[in-house]
């Protein structure tokens, strides 16, 4: 099985409101997906339809084979073990430290022994250049360093899927840089990655395929290499014209 | 009339329908105990040792306090009272039945209200506007085994705990001031007293009513937090409903449980 996620004929309704309507689409493995869309247009909550976060109101959805509507809380959570989420407000734990919040997946998981996970979490926070806020709390940093912690905590058990929505809104050059290096990392790594962005370099740089989402329907699905794809999206307004 | 009774009717549904979900977080919170293969024991350890000491070693001192003051103020008041009836004789044991049975699980569990419950619901409030709690369900923490139990078990320990204090401090207090201004009153006697009433079922109502407040309240406080997105207040109106709602659910337990025992 190539494929990593399967979604079915997905509806996502919340509030009295329909989200996303009859999308279907599939996640091979080591793919990098690129989800656009206007504001309000349900990027978000595809992405969440993908992690398993939110239950579709029709339709399924297939995470390495599991379906989400049938899956007991327990199988939920084991598939969530082998995946990480950033989340746009970074969703750092406000009463842990930066050194806890990262070392939250290894212990709560008992991935490694403990001197094993003082390492990696050590190597971790030397990488993101955030060893100097190991004691501190996520409000004591800044946005750049809140997104880069969350990042930290995300990949810190080396998952082999990874959703990200909007990593690289409202930061600065020097934090873009570190986390674009980052997911440049696990492209080479083969991770598989769905994200949110609009940012057309990042898109033709690391992305493999870029979904558009057009009032909850993915009116477009095409390859990054194809010069037509990313045509499509910046004269649709939905990535950056450059 | 008709729009009346709707009304009326929509009302008791959910209430019910809150009730039925108490009952079940508290069930399935539980359920988690008998896991012996269950993850993040490590955490649910600290969180709970976190609970219990923030909401009864804090919150030690000023229950003392109101216990001292209940005690000396009502031993006072019901001597006056009940001399003046010639019944001098019943004061001891109505003192410690009204402490043991009433005062003191009512009093400890508004203070725990008005500290411990607007804390667990305004921080698990913020928990949820700030998308931790599905964080925390993207890193496979099981967030009942996390979050609710700890909270449920820490908060009952505590309120078990700090009536014990209560009791203890009160019926202490009440007894001095009353072998130090009434001549006809010994400490002996009293103390003497005070055992008499610790029978069997009055320490079983008692403890009920504790462990009941507690795992109610911190179920209710939980609930309420989980919600805050859905109140049009947000956080502080979640804070304010986890306090009525705890306040309302704690006199009605109370009732509930006298009655029981009475009959």
């Amino acid at each position: 099985m190539n494929n990593i996620i399967k979604l079915e004929n997905v509806t996502y309704s919340a509030g009295g409101f329909t989200i996303l309507q009859d999308i279907s689409a599939r996640v091979d493995n080591g793919d990098i997906i690129f989800i656009a869309g206007r504001s309000g247009s349900g990027k978000s909550s595809l992405l969440k339809i993908c992690a398993g976060l939110n239950y579709p109101t029709a339709g399924d959805v297939y995470i390495r084979g599991v379906s989400v509507r049938k899956a007991t809380n327990s199988q939920m959570r084991d598939l969530h073990e082998n995946n990480g989420f950033v989340f746009q407000d970074c969703a750092l734990i406000s009463n842990m430290t930066i050194y806890q919040n990262l070392e939250l997946p290894l212990r709560y998981n008992n991935i490694c022994p403990e001197n094993e996970m003082k390492d990696r979490i050590d190597a971790m926070l030397s990488s993101l250049q955030l060893q100097d806020d190991r004691h501190n709390r996520p409000a004591q940093l800044s946005l750049g360093e809140k997104r880069l912690a969350a990042i930290g905590r995300t990949i810190i058990n080396h998952p082999d899927l990874i959703y990200l929505d909007e990593p690289l809104v409202s930061l600065d050059s020097t934090h873009v840089k570190k986390i674009v290096d980052i997911l440049l990392a696990l492209k080479e790594k083969k991770t598989t990655m769905i994200l949110i962005s609009h940012r057309t370099r990042l898109i033709k740089d690391i992305g493999s395929h870029l979904w558009i989402i057009d009032n909850g329907r993915l009116s477009y699905s095409g390859r990054t290499a194809d010069q037509e794809t990313l045509d499509y999206a910046i004269q649709n307004k939905v990535i950056d014209p450059y | 009339m008709l729009r009346f009774s709707g009304i009326i009717g929509r009302s008791v549904i959910a209430r019910l329908n809150f009730y039925g979900g108490m009952m079940a977080l508290i069930f399935y919170s539980f359920l988690r105990l008998f896991n012996p293969r269950i993850k993040g024991k490590y955490y649910f350890k600290n969180i709970l040792i976190q609970q219990i000491y923030f909401t009864g070693w804090q919150a030690l001192k000023i229950i003392i306090l109101i216990a001292l003051i209940v005690g000396g103020v009502m031993i006072a008041q019901l001597n006056e009272f009940l001399m003046g009836y010639g019944q001098g004789k019943l004061l001891g044991s109505l003192q410690v039945t009204l402490i043991l049975k009433h005062l003191a699980p009512i009093l400890t569990a508004i203070i725990i209200i008005a500290r411990s419950g607007t804390a667990i619901a305004t921080e698990l409030g913020n928990m949820i506007e700030k998308h931790e709690v599905e964080a925390l369900e993207t890193l496979g923490v099981d967030t009942i085994y996390f979050l609710v139990l700890p909270r449920i078990l820490g908060m009952t320990i505590a309120i078990f705990i700090l009536n014990i204090f209560f009791i203890f401090f009160s019926v202490l207090c009440s007894f001095v001031v009353a072998s130090l201004l009434y001549d006809n009153i010994s400490f002996h006697n009293l103390v003497e007293i005070f055992f008499n009433q610790l029978s069997y079922m009055n320490l079983l109502e008692t403890v009920l009513k504790t462990i009941f407040s507690g795992v109610g309240i911190a179920v209710i406080c939980i609930i309420n937090g989980f919600k805050a997105t859905s109140f049009k207040g947000g956080v502080p109106v979640a804070g304010i409903n986890a306090v009525v709602g705890s306040l309302s659910y704690m006199f009605l337990i109370h009732l509930i449980l006298t009655f029981i025992f009475v009959l």
